[in-house]
């Protein structure tokens, strides 16, 4: 972007934020009482809402069970009023394919579908508002969804995206900060295992080390934040049943 | 449409109880369930609604865009509608699993709005014949549990209402270019004016009487329901029959003047939101105070067509970004079935009357931290948890709009 | 809307010569006669010419022609539905199709259905779904195909009534017979079976009671099975409007049957000597 100064000298990105620093995050699970588990996250401006349903028997095609483990289903779509310029069609395109594949991959890695054979998860992740992170923050809403279904996980999947300005790494990228290099990272934090990476730009093999590192760094704060709104969650819920 | 399956059992049941003027929920053959109305929810967006009907969630995203006019009416802008009933509300929408619900609602609403009155379309025309505003109205369904049709009506008048398109200034430059100017001031804008924005009313007949916004058990156990979009002048602007059944004439007469009684039509000219965030200035560590009596005197406030409301409120706020506007927002406690009420919080408010009519029920207030209890008291009994313990009883901001008077 | 890649096409930026003609003015002459001779206020239908059984191949088939307007509908079925739910082990399920030829309305379509083809075709199951006994015939698929050769206003009306007819020629269990009508309500006086002319909503003069209303109604069991609005209209006015379609209902009932009587009477098997 012409003009603009993705980190100004004194270290301050274009929405005042330092360098390493977060966008805010704010969160709620349980949304919807009709799905089994559902949550909404914001970051920032990006909105997402995810829901998921299951275990449930395998729905459509019967030959794609799988005798020993849970099928997990993911489909991504965006609003149409969610980008800038409206989008035409909210799911199907290329794009949207690819992310919800990402998804897939991403919970498979983390849920423990051995426990839940011969059925079928589905999670369904909308982009109501996009303003960067859109792969990121449809990981964390789909976290806290799946724990708000009760479907046992090996750890909390946090995802951040990374990108290079000017020798550093920002982490959480904005719209306007994506257009440069960025890098996705979906990760398991308490084993420091990566469950997705996905990076689609030009970067010198010398920075890919310390971008790494602000990636987890940043997922890290990313899972302090989820963490403390399940356990909130919970005890709200406790409160209510009354115990 | 989503469908549940229900047994004869329960078929039987719930006709038995809607003979005797009682629903499986509690309510009365003409009440609606409990409603919330929120603007100005998602920033990139001209203009934006959400809505909430018990269990189903409607949201609804405007945006202005520059085009050239239709042929055939070259002095209007128009409207472009699109339904997208997302996998959210349920596995069925998953693909194109929703694209045959979404086109039969995209359909009826472009009927519901073809007509003179309901959006002057004239006032979007830029330069006849060259320039014109299209409105693209995108509805996202986040929730399904019956009553669509209503919901979704609503969110529209409540979106347009909310919807700021810029104002442009065109030049004349040389060679005959013409060039298009925005003001870079996002305060003038043009408002539309939905005094005769249409809401639809959905009625099902099941057995021997109708009922008013069925939930999706009742729908299972009806023959065929018509969907009326009425204006606040009384006047019907499409009317349908939906369903795989036959509906007597007889019947059919009696839901019209039903609809002349219902609560559907005028209840929404004034577009009411409010906000669910706790604001900039957080004001709300101080305890809260249950304040048991003000429930009651809350839910006075319904018109007398049983009809809960919350808080109708205007707002405009410069100093709140966006960020303000975020729905399903709260820190507070309520994780309770029905959508996230509301904060534990304050928020500021600037109030701007409006050009609308509402002007007439609020004095422009400065920057006061103002508290809203919102209340659930819904007559369903879904709602198990009241709001989170009501900040500080300060003044409560009633909008009354229009309805009130009906 | 999908794009067709099969056929050719002529430019994209075509269009048609009626936009350019100086056409005379538009609004409905507000009193007397219309343009066909018909008078407004009155349960004045057009007379209608109908057949059945044209299409060999099609299990059932009927044409009506009402002025101007010709429809064309083919009934084939029952047959082995291809989506098996649980909901067909029941009742059979009804499928229907309305189509506009390019060449039938005054400004050229296209061969794609777009949406407003698809509502109709919504609205046509609607009326068809209560009339026909679907419980007879169980796991089996109807379909209906209805096209339409000229638009020359009331579409919609004719063309259930066409279908209807088709269905009971192809010997399809029924109730009763649906028969659409439709009327074009304008200021304080109503245009019963409207011409395309009179019907198009360029036309709508910006007064109060703009609108068109079409109905469909089973006649020997006094029941509406479809009912559709447009435009903005008063209470009084749309049930004035249901009433006086339902008349023009009655009016057509006997002449649909007529031709009915006549396509059995025409197929069936003359009498044995003994």
């Amino acid at each position: 972007m012409a003009g603009l100064e993705l980190l100004s000298d004194q270290g301050y990105r274009l929405d005042g934020r330092k360098a390493t620093e977060l966008r805010k995050v704010q969160a709620r699970m349980g949304v919807f009482a009709q799905a089994d588990g559902s949550a909404y996250i914001e970051q920032g401006n990006t909105k997402a809402l995810a829901v998921v349903y299951g275990p449930h028997e395998m729905r459509g095609s019967r030959n794609r069970t799988l005798h020993d483990r849970a099928v997990i289903n993911c489909q991504y779509s965006m609003a149409t009023f969610s980008t800038a310029e409206r989008k035409r069609r909210p799911h199907g395109d290329r794009k949207s394919t690819e992310m919800s594949l990402h998804l897939k991959q991403t919970f498979e890695a983390a849920v423990m579908t051995q426990l839940y054979p011969r059925s079928q998860i589905d999670i369904y992740v909308k982009v109501l508002q996009a303003d960067g992170g859109n792969y990121s923050v449809c990981v964390n809403a789909a976290t806290l969804a799946i724990i708000d279904a009760g479907i046992p996980m090996r750890d909390y999947v946090c995802a951040c995206t990374v990108g290079f300005v000017d020798e550093t790494p920002l982490a959480d990228l904005c719209f306007a900060e994506e257009s440069g290099s960025s890098l996705a990272l979906a990760l398991l934090p308490r084993g420091g295992q990566i469950a997705l990476l996905q990076m689609d730009a030009q970067l010198h093999q010398d920075h890919l080390e310390a971008l790494m590192d602000a990636a987890m760094t940043a997922c890290k704060g990313v899972s302090k934040v989820l963490d403390e709104v399940v356990r909130r969650h919970l005890q709200e819920v406790s409160v209510l049943t009354g115990e | 449409m989503a469908t549940v399956q229900l047994s004869e059992a329960e078929k039987v049941y719930v006709l038995h109880g809607i003979r005797d003027d009682l629903r499986v929920d509690g309510r009365s053959c003409e009440d609606y369930r409990h409603m919330e109305i929120e603007t100005d929810v998602v920033s990139n967006t001209d203009g934006s609604a959400k809505v909430t009907l018990g269990h189903t969630a409607v949201l609804v995203g405007i945006k202005a865009e520059m085009g050239k006019p239709r042929p055939a009416q070259p002095a209007e802008g128009y409207m472009e509608f699109f339904v997208d009933c997302s996998a959210n509300a349920t596995p069925e929408f998953e693909g194109r699993g929703g694209e045959e619900l979404g086109m039969e609602l995209t359909n009826t609403l472009y009927r519901v709005f073809n007509n003179k009155r309901s959006v002057d379309l004239a006032s979007l025309c830029i330069s006849p014949g060259e320039h014109c505003w299209l409105l693209y109205v995108d509805v996202l369904l986040l929730q399904c549990d019956g009553n669509l049709y209503d919901g979704i009506s609503i969110a529209i008048k409540a979106a347009l209402f909310n919807t700021k398109i810029p104002k442009v200034l065109i030049t004349e430059g040389e060679d005959g270019v013409t060039e298009i100017e925005l003001s870079d001031d996002p305060y003038d804008c043009v408002r539309l004016s939905v005094d005769n924005v249409p809401c639809i009313v959905t009625l099902c007949k099941v057995g021997p009487r109708h009922v008013v916004d069925a939930t999706l058990q009742e729908k299972a156990c009806s023959v065929a329901s018509l969907i009326m979009a009425v204006t606040p002048a009384g006047t019907c602007t499409c009317m349908r029959k939906v369903g795989g059944g036959s509906l007597d004439p007889e019947s059919i007469f009696e839901m019209t003047e039903v609809r002349g009684h219902d609560p559907g039509a005028p209840p929404f000219p004034v577009c009411p939101s409010f906000f669910l965030l706790p604001p900039p200035v957080p004001l709300s560590s101080s305890s809260p105070s249950s304040s048991s009596s003000s429930p009651s005197s809350f839910f006075l406030l319904p018109p007398p067509l049983a009809l809960p409301f919350l808080l109708l409120l205007l707002f405009l706020s410069p100093s709140s970004s966006s960020s303000s506007s975020s729905f399903l927002l709260s820190f507070s406690s309520s994780s309770s079935s029905l959508l996230p009420p509301p904060p534990l919080a304050l928020s500021s408010l600037l109030f701007l009357s409006p050009s609308s009519s509402s002007s007439s029920l609020l004095s422009p207030l400065p920057l006061l931290p103002l508290s809203f209890l919102l209340l659930f008291l819904s007559p369903s009994s879904s709602s198990s948890s009241l709001l989170p313990p009501p900040p500080l009883p300060l003044s409560f901001l009633l909008l009354l709009s229009r309805c009130v008077d009906i | 809307m999908p794009t067709d890649t099969k056929r050719v096409r002529g430019p994209e930026v075509s269009q048609s010569l009626s936009r350019f003609i100086c056409k005379p003015e538009t609004t409905l002459p507000s009193d007397g006669t219309r343009a066909d001779g018909r008078n407004r206020d009155q349960v004045d239908v057009r007379p209608v010419f109908v057949r059945c059984g044209l299409v060999s191949q099609a299990k059932g088939s009927a044409y009506i022609e009402a002025g101007n307007t010709k429809l064309i509908c083919c009934v084939y079925g029952p047959k082995e539905t291809e989506r098996k739910d649980e909901t067909d082990m029941k009742c059979g399920r009804l499928f229907a199709d309305m189509r506009f030829a390019p060449f039938s309305c005054p400004e050229r379509g296209s061969w794609i259905q777009g949406s407003q083809e698809k509502d109709l075709s919504l609205m046509v199951l609607e009326s068809l779904q209560p009339a026909v006994c679907l419980h007879k015939y169980p796991r089996s698929q109807i379909d209906v195909n209805v096209m339409v050769l000229e638009n020359n206003g009331s579409a919609l009306a004719h063309a259930i009534t066409c279908a209807s007819l088709a269905l009971a020629d192809a010997g399809i269990e029924m109730y009763d017979l649906v028969l659409g009508c439709s009327i074009r309500q304008d200021g304080a006086s109503y245009l019963i079976d409207p011409t395309f002319l009179e019907e198009s909503g360029s036309n709508w003069a910006s007064g109060e009671n703009q609108g068109s209303l079409t109905v469909s109604f089973l006649p020997s069991l006094n029941q509406i099975s479809g009912l559709q609005s447009d435009g903005e209209m008063g209470e009084e006015t749309l049930t004035a409007g249901v009433r006086t379609c339902i008349e023009g209902c009655y009016k057509l009932y006997p002449v649909i049957q007529q031709a009915l009587v006549k396509a059995v009477r025409g197929a069936a098997p003359p009498p044995s000597e003994s």
